[in-house]
């Protein structure tokens, strides 16, 4: 009989030292989910998965289907704080290079901050936040994705609302309102001789802010562009660069950009591995992020990562900058079985 | 345009080329390519990384390789270390275009692109670099032949793009009787960087099959061997395995 239906599952446990967060998880179940393989052409999912559709890295705008855990910011990379969303999925391939996928959420579901107490609270949200929570949430994704000969495209739409918590400053608490929005997205990815370029771009019809003056919540249309670069390098160094950028389409709204590079070489059969990345974030939020790291691996099983965090600039609301007095060194171990 | 495939090369064993003297080095490449090796491929091979002929790293791949209306596709995804399980690589030959290739690394959950000079970096560790694991071009690179040594052919590759990261000359030992490839030596600025050999012969459902090869590494001193096991050809593999979007879905028991 031709097996059909597979599954899989995703654990995660770990202990705050730091007490970021006294609700912290301290244990995660990534992903849980059963796929049922129909034919060689349409697949269906259920269960709880990590998607991850962006072309390019860090903060992605088609990523946001994916609830991300923001309690440590940056310190852990991508892969490690997302976690999965409570799917039904459907996917449809044809003539071996055309997927079209279809998922509905229909459990809300959301990324989580650090609170306010905590050293890693975003201060771009001058307000504590229900449930420290994310303002977006996504109802319908559909992705239309086809590989050329060199080229990967994707279309992308989302339908989602905005729980918004609208502030109000009489008293703690928050009153929710659903702003419903629709997301276009389009993203590519070109292979060169010794780099790839990534590109994306996403137009949200009613992308919601903070105003910092009024502190009332502000609607509006919104941009985002995500451009990056990889270039190999003939002695195999690798170098990462991309630039963000997000523009509410309004007088007064916040336009902000920043830039991430990373480089990276390995060393000794690939058991040793050198990186660094620098942040640079400006319109007036200007600060950078400074995170080197070493990572060691042995008998296909264990990893051992030696890395710090430095963050400068004066801005109290800079994307890196606001974490001035968090710098930080860190020691991690992986065992994988 | 036909390839070389260096690592999977098979042939039914073929009569004796009565007209040998007579072929120049792109003909006995060509010859070389189109020795049978089935309209399909799956095997799973063992690879051992060694330093000073000591074995310091053992992987576990599953193998997969297809004909397909534009080229062939192949798959290779790494089984075991656990570090490693489902890392993927996915290549498609196409006759009238440049190699396509991908990587899907499970830590980012999406197969990303790798563009053309990646493809001459280490594969997972070992000494094989994604290209030698993949076909060449022939169209994008020029032959020439040499006398013939101990009744084998001795050609010469090399890319036409001055400016390819791939190996500025490779020169290759092929087998009179079976144009099976014996040995490839590897050059960079006419030094010799590595050397492949094939190991052990094997026929299989009729397909003559290097079951057994080793990539050495002269200036790490290092060498990796690959050994072929339950190898089929010849049966339908779905074309679902070949996708890039697919990537994800891992096929290791």
């Amino acid at each position: 009989m031709t097996k059909t239906i597979y599954w899989k599952t995703s654990l995660r446990l770990w202990h705050d030292f730091e007490k970021t967060n006294d609700q912290q998880e301290k244990y995660e179940v990534r992903e849980f989910y059963f796929e049922y393989r129909l034919n060689e052409n349409l697949n269906f999912l259920i269960g709880k998965k990590i998607n991850l559709w962006a072309r390019s890295d860090e903060m992605s705008p088609l990523d946001f289907i994916t609830p991300e855990n923001y309690s440590y910011f940056l310190l852990w990379d991508r892969s490690q704080r997302v976690t999965g969303t409570y799917n039904i999925e459907a996917s449809y391939y044809w003539e071996n290079n055309n997927q079209v996928q279809l998922i509905l959420f229909p459990y809300k579901q959301t990324s989580t901050f650090a609170p306010p107490s905590s050293n890693w609270h975003p201060t771009q949200y001058p307000l504590s936040w229900h449930d420290h929570t994310d303002y977006r949430q996504v109802e319908l994704a559909a992705k239309y994705s086809k590989n050329l000969s060199q080229t990967d495209l994707d279309l992308i739409y989302f339908r989602g609302y905005h729980p918004f918590a609208q502030p109000a400053l009489e008293s703690s608490g928050f009153l929710a309102t659903d702003e419903i929005h629709n997301t276009y997205a389009l993203a590519l990815a070109q292979a060169f001789e010794n780099h790839n370029i990534r590109f994306e771009l996403s137009y949200q019809d009613k992308g919601a802010w903070v105003n910092q003056k009024t502190l009332q919540k502000q609607v509006d249309k919104k941009i985002e562009i995500n451009l990056g670069i990889d270039y190999l390098f003939p002695n195999d160094l690798y170098v990462n660069i991309q630039y963000v950028h997000h523009d509410f389409l309004q007088e007064d709204g916040p336009t902000d950009s920043y830039w991430l590079v990373q480089a990276q070489n390995s060393f000794f059969n690939d058991s040793l591995k050198a990186s660094i990345k620098v942040g640079y974030s400006d319109k007036g939020n200007n600060g950078t992020l400074v995170n080197p790291q070493l990572e060691y691996q042995w008998a296909g099983q264990y990893q051992l990562r030696l890395g710090g965090f430095v963050f400068a600039g004066n801005n109290p609301y800079g994307l890196f900058s606001q974490y001035q007095n968090n710098d930080l060194a860190y020691l991690e171990f992986h065992y994988l079985f | 345009m036909k390839a070389l495939l260096f690592i999977f090369i098979t042939t039914i064993i073929s009569s004796h080329c009565s007209a040998q003297e007579k072929l120049d080095g792109k003909a006995i490449a060509q010859k070389a390519y189109n020795v049978e090796d089935g309209s399909s491929l799956q095997a799973t091979m063992e690879m051992t990384i060694a330093e000073k002929e000591e074995i310091t790293k053992t992987r576990t791949l599953l193998i997969k390789r297809r004909d397909s209306d534009s080229g062939d596709q192949v798959r290779i995804e790494v089984c075991e270390p656990q570090l490693l399980k489902g890392t993927a690589f996915l290549v498609w030959n196409q006759r009238n275009e440049s190699n396509s290739l991908w990587l899907y690394l499970p830590s980012q959950k999406q197969a990303r692109r790798l563009s053309s000079s990646s493809q001459y970096q280490s594969f997972i560790g070992s000494d094989f670099s994604y290209d030698d694991l993949t076909k060449i071009n022939l169209n994008d690179h020029s032959f020439k032949r040499l006398s013939d040594q101990n009744g084998d052919y001795v050609i010469d590759v090399f890319p036409n793009d001055p400016h390819s990261k791939a190996p500025t000359k490779r020169r290759v030992w092929i087998d009179h009787n079976n144009f099976m490839i014996k040995k490839i030596e590897l050059y960079k600025k006419d030094e010799l960087i590595k050397v492949f050999e094939t190991l052990k012969l094997e026929t299989i459902d009729n397909i003559l099959t290097i079951t057994h090869s080793q990539m050495r590494d002269l200036k790490e001193n290092r060498q990796t061997n690959l050994t072929l096991k339950n190898i089929s050809y010849n049966k339908e593999i779905k074309g679902s395995s070949f996708r890039a979007t697919a990537l994800t879905k891992g096929g290791c028991p």
